[in-house]
């Protein structure tokens, strides 16, 4: 028997080979890492590639150090459960305390950035196509002006008046200024080098020079330093005019200029408010700029969700239904299963194995395909259920409602997930009852017990004290059953008169939540984040309560 | 000592490992690559004349990516915070505007217009781009619906929305959401504007189809009900529009068809279980909307694919020139007559639309148009579903008083604006 003994994995003496494969894994792990490192470094995402160092450094330690044994079995797993469930847990956490969301998805500075990128406007006036040169005396950078308009000639230096060049002076380029021209013939030409300036041609810039060049201002008034002539792409040039300017020590913009649309004036200074957007003076009821970042808002989401007048009436529905939901779907699977679990475990049923592996079929499909094929079995014009089944006449809109209106789409969603859910009752039932001791039945009956009193005096305390957990976690499970409601009916029917969220008539929390959070108009994944801390509260208050009360059935052993 | 050299050679071999690992990293080429996003529709049209700009550009790649068309918003509004998102949206529909500007993910090309080329597009197609004063991206094809109209059923054009009779009418709408977008033209002939107008024309922040007219409208809409309009969700239009009428089946007895060019091909294919199709002229029509109850003209939406350009992150900004000149050739005669020859796209550029005016179909939505571009405020994007929600309840003859739901409806979605807002 010794030679089959199978070697001790935590020996102290490892095996040649054992070390081997260990380091060879180790290897790829590390260059996999090292990458990602190197990746991460590229992209200046410093902090991310100083926590992947460490990680990496204590993986490495662990598994090279001799002895820690546990550590070597624990350390896969508890990375992977800090990355995708503690690191998860503490975001959503953050976020429900934050306004993130489509308007305040970034940081401060992208939307100063966003801000600044929209902080002017285009001049009635001459247009131009625009040639990049350098003066050859000072080395000076300077854009060569063609007008669309009369086609005369003009150069240009940052922060300087244009100056006309005239005829003779410049070379026109063999192109035409507009590079998708269709007549060739008849097409505009731009000036392309003048004497005294040499052409530079865009593609030998560097990012930094192309900045340079885009960032040009040739003035049209030196005692106007907000307006100028300026290009973004090279190939043309407007006159534009700033109209707030940015004050990077402060962090204020400031209006250079009237708004076109009278939301604010000359002088008015804008503040970074609590709201994630720039206002008047940081009043959050005074104009604001477009650009939003993430701010922090404490409670204001719960604030929102226990006192906005709007969710009210479609919360208190989803909550109701979300408990009738949950309920009745752990009740009528478990009767069902139960039941069948009851007649396959007869001793004098014949063919038992097959009954019950066709039984556990609809738990075998995967649920997603299920619930497709339900959704076509239920259609109302031409659905099997509606046509075969109730025999009513094929394509007729008069047919019953299944997944259209409210109460029908609930009998449905229940009636599909009693079709999902009643194989694993079934299960877990008839494990239990074989657990059970036949002498209790036996018993039982000499002492003159009818098959009823001893179902419900014997064998169902004996069952729930083997499912009642699993009764609960069977709740937990379906008060978030997001996938069988959104693939059944998407929440819908949408039906429900008129609020600001978009609810239907089978929502539950979490995939009201879902719509919350990601579809519709406007993202807020803040308010969602919120959300899921209370349905989590919800769930660990009901599990907490349920666990403590099924103790009293062990009490009856 | 042996198990020290033993961890000397594997610490040397692992090291190897991350060596190559290194040099897998380092970057290969030197070409900028510029990133463009689209749908899969999208991108099967413009690929072609994508390569032709990218084969005569030879410093720049052009990658086309492809996205989901009802989700790349949102993928959009996660990747340019992060320095990730593409130079180009392509074959976006451009009521997404201002909820992307209000976002951080667009940038501004007003000043990549020179004067000459805003009048190279047909009317409002380029003011469509425009949002808050600022030019976001360039037209890129049109689309509007028209009343369609099966020749051999019904020979003349209709006159007034009264000449309708139960039955006749196709239109496509769902059972909880309806379509306000295909309802529109119905709407217009009450004279109910989504939203009202400032004195130059563009739409304000403040819905417009509440009062009277529209509560007139409501009111049209529960006489006429789903008796007029068909069942919602009716997936039988197209045969019902191609069969010949059948009084004893009852099939066949849609002789309009309020519709868009997406479903020309259908109809001129025919499909499954119904009759062959029908050609343009001899077999259908396409006509202006009928007038209103009242005599009032119906106005259509104006929907237009175009190019945004999209802000790279903070800082970046080395793709613009190119992206913009990319932008500049997809909007030229050229590529959007190409589109049009090759994949019916009807061109924004105005002088391809007159090349292609040569095509029957083309021509028919052109001048069946009589549009205003659908507005592009973050505004218009929360109003789909609360005033779909309410037209298919009065539709379906659930709402006692249509007036008044229509008049809560307005209501609410004013709410829901101010917020957005």
């Amino acid at each position: 028997m010794a030679r089959f003994r199978i070697r001790s994995w935590g020996s102290d003496t490892p095996s040649m080979s054992g070390i081997l494969w260990k380091l060879g894994v180790l290897g790829v792990v590390d260059a996999v890492a090292t990458t990602m490192i190197m990746v991460l470094l590229g992209q200046g995402r410093y902090w991310i590639a100083a926590l992947s160092i460490a990680v990496l450094l204590i993986v490495n330690w662990i598994y090279l150090r001799k002895g820690g044994l546990p550590a070597k079995y624990l350390a896969p797993g508890v990375i992977f459960l800090l990355i995708f469930q503690v690191y998860v847990l503490l975001f959503s956490g953050y976020t429900a305390f934050t306004n993130y969301g489509s308007a305040h998805n970034g940081d401060k500075s992208l939307a100063v950035q966003t801000i600044q990128n929209a902080a002017y406007r285009t001049l009635d006036g001459e247009d131009y196509s625009v040639a990049l040169v350098k003066a050859d005396a000072t080395g000076h950078e300077a854009l060569l002006l063609t007008s669309n308009l009369d086609q005369r000639v003009y150069v240009g230096e940052n922060g300087q008046l244009a100056v006309e060049i005239p005829a003779g002076s410049y070379t026109l380029s063999p192109k035409c200024a507009d590079p998708y021209a269709e007549d060739v013939t008849t097409c505009m030409h731009a000036a392309e080098k003048a004497v005294g300036y040499s052409a530079v041609t865009v593609d030998s810039l560097s990012p930094s020079q192309k900045l340079s060049y885009t960032s040009l201002r040739v003035a049209t008034d030196l005692a106007d330093p907000t307006v100028g002539i300026k290009t973004a792409d090279f190939s043309t040039a407007l006159q534009v005019q700033a109209t707030l300017a940015y004050d990077d020590k402060t962090g204020f913009f400031t209006a250079i200029a009237d708004d076109d649309y009278g939301n604010y004036v000359k002088g008015d200074v804008f503040k970074p408010s609590s709201d994630g957007y720039f206002h008047i003076n940081g009043d959050v009821n005074s104009a604001k700029l477009d650009g939003g970042w993430r701010v922090e808002v404490g409670f204001a989401n719960f604030q929102t969700i226990f006192t906005d007048v709007q969710l009210r009436a479609p919360l208190i529905k989803v909550i109701t239904w979300t408990f009738v939901f949950a309920f009745l779907t752990v009740l009528t699977t478990f009767i069902l299963g139960l039941l069948i679990a009851f007649l396959f475990n007869h001793e004098k049923l014949r063919g038992k194995k097959i009954y019950r592996a066709v039984m556990i079929l609809p738990y075998a499909f995967p649920g997603f395909l299920s619930a497709y094929v339900w959704v076509g079995l239920l259609n109302r014009e031409n659905g099997f259920i509606n046509t075969v089944i109730l025999g009513q006449t094929p394509g007729n809109e008069g047919n019953f409602p299944w997944l259209l209106e409210e109460n029908p789409a609930r009998l449905a969603v229940l009636l599909v997930n009693l079709w999902l859910g009643f194989p694993y009752m079934f299960l877990i039932t008839t494990g239990a009852l074989q657990s059970i001791p036949p002498e209790l039945n036996e018993a039982a009956e000499i002492d003159g017990a009818s098959g009823w009193q001893n179902f419900r005096l014997i064998k169902l305390p004996l069952l729930l004290i083997s499912i009642a957990p699993l009764l609960i976690s069977s709740f937990a499970y379906n008060f978030n059953n997001f996938s069988i409601i959104y693939l059944l009916t998407k929440g819908g029917p949408n039906d429900s008169g008129v609020t600001d969220y978009d609810v239907g008539g089978t929502d539950i929390l979490i995939t009201f939540v879902y719509k919350i959070a990601f579809s519709g108009t406007g993202q807020n994944y803040g308010l969602a984040s919120a959300f899921s801390i209370l349905i989590f509260f919800v769930i660990a208050t009901i599990s907490l309560i349920s666990f403590r009360r099924t103790k009293a059935f062990e009490e009856i052993l | 000592m042996k198990t020290t050299a033993k961890r000397v050679v594997g610490i040397l071999a692992a090291l190897t490992v991350v060596g190559s690992g290194i040099t897998l990293a380092t970057p290969a080429s030197a070409v900028s690559t510029l990133i463009v996003w689209a749908d899969k529709g999208t991108i099967d049209t413009i690929q072609a004349q994508v390569k032709k700009w990218d084969d005569a550009n030879a410093d720049y790649s052009v990658s086309l990516v492809q996205k989901d068309f009802g989700t790349v918003r949102d993928a959009l509004k996660v990747a340019v915070p992060k320095g990730q998102g593409p130079d180009i949206l392509a074959g976006a529909a451009h009521d997404w505007i201002g909820n992307l500007v209000a976002s951080n993910v667009l940038l501004p090309i007003d000043s990549q217009l020179p004067s000459n080329f805003k009048d190279d597009f047909v009317p409002g197609a380029l003011q469509a781009m425009k949002y808050n004063g600022h030019y976001y991206g360039v037209p890129g094809w049109t689309e509007n619906i028209a009343m369609l109209r099966n020749v051999k059923k019904a020979p003349k054009p209709l006159k007034s929305v009264n000449d309708i009779k139960d039955g006749e009418l196709g239109i496509n709408y769902s059972a909880t959401t309806s379509d306000p977008y295909h309802f529109y033209p119905f709407q217009t002939m009450f004279d109910a504007p989504v939203f009202k107008t400032d004195s130059k024309g563009d739409w304000t922040n403040t819905v417009g189809m509440g009062g009277t007219n529209g509560g007139n409208f409501a009111k049209w809409l529960k006489l006429k009900g789903t008796k007029f309009f068909g069942p919602p969700a009716n997936a039988n239009i197209l045969c019902d529009f191609l069969n010949p009428v059948n009084k004893a089946k009852k099939t066949g007895m849609v002789k309009y068809w309020v519709t868009g060019a997406w479903n020309i091909n259908a109809i001129e294919a025919g499909a499954g279980n119904c009759k062959k199709g029908l050609e343009i002229g001899t077999g259908y029509a396409i006509d202006p909307f009928p007038t209103g109850p009242t005599g009032l003209k119906a106005k259509q939406f104006l929907g237009i694919r175009g190019y945004l350009m999209v802000a790279s992150g903070p800082g970046n900004t080395t793709n613009v020139p190119a992206a913009s000149l990319l932008m500049r050739y997809m909007s030229s005669e050229t590529a959007q007559f190409s589109l049009y020859d090759n994949y019916n796209k009807t061109p924004a550029n105005a002088a391809a639309l007159n090349r292609a005016k040569d095509n029957p179909v083309i021509a028919g939505f052109a001048d069946a148009a009589n549009t205003v571009p659908m507005p592009n405020s973050p505004a218009m994007d929360a109003t789909w579903v609360i005033w779909g929600k309410a037209q298919t309840r009065i539709i379906q003859g659930k709402e006692a008083k249509p007036d008044v739901a229509w008049a809560n409806m307005v209501k609410a979605l004013q709410k829901t604006i101010d917020k957005v807002k």
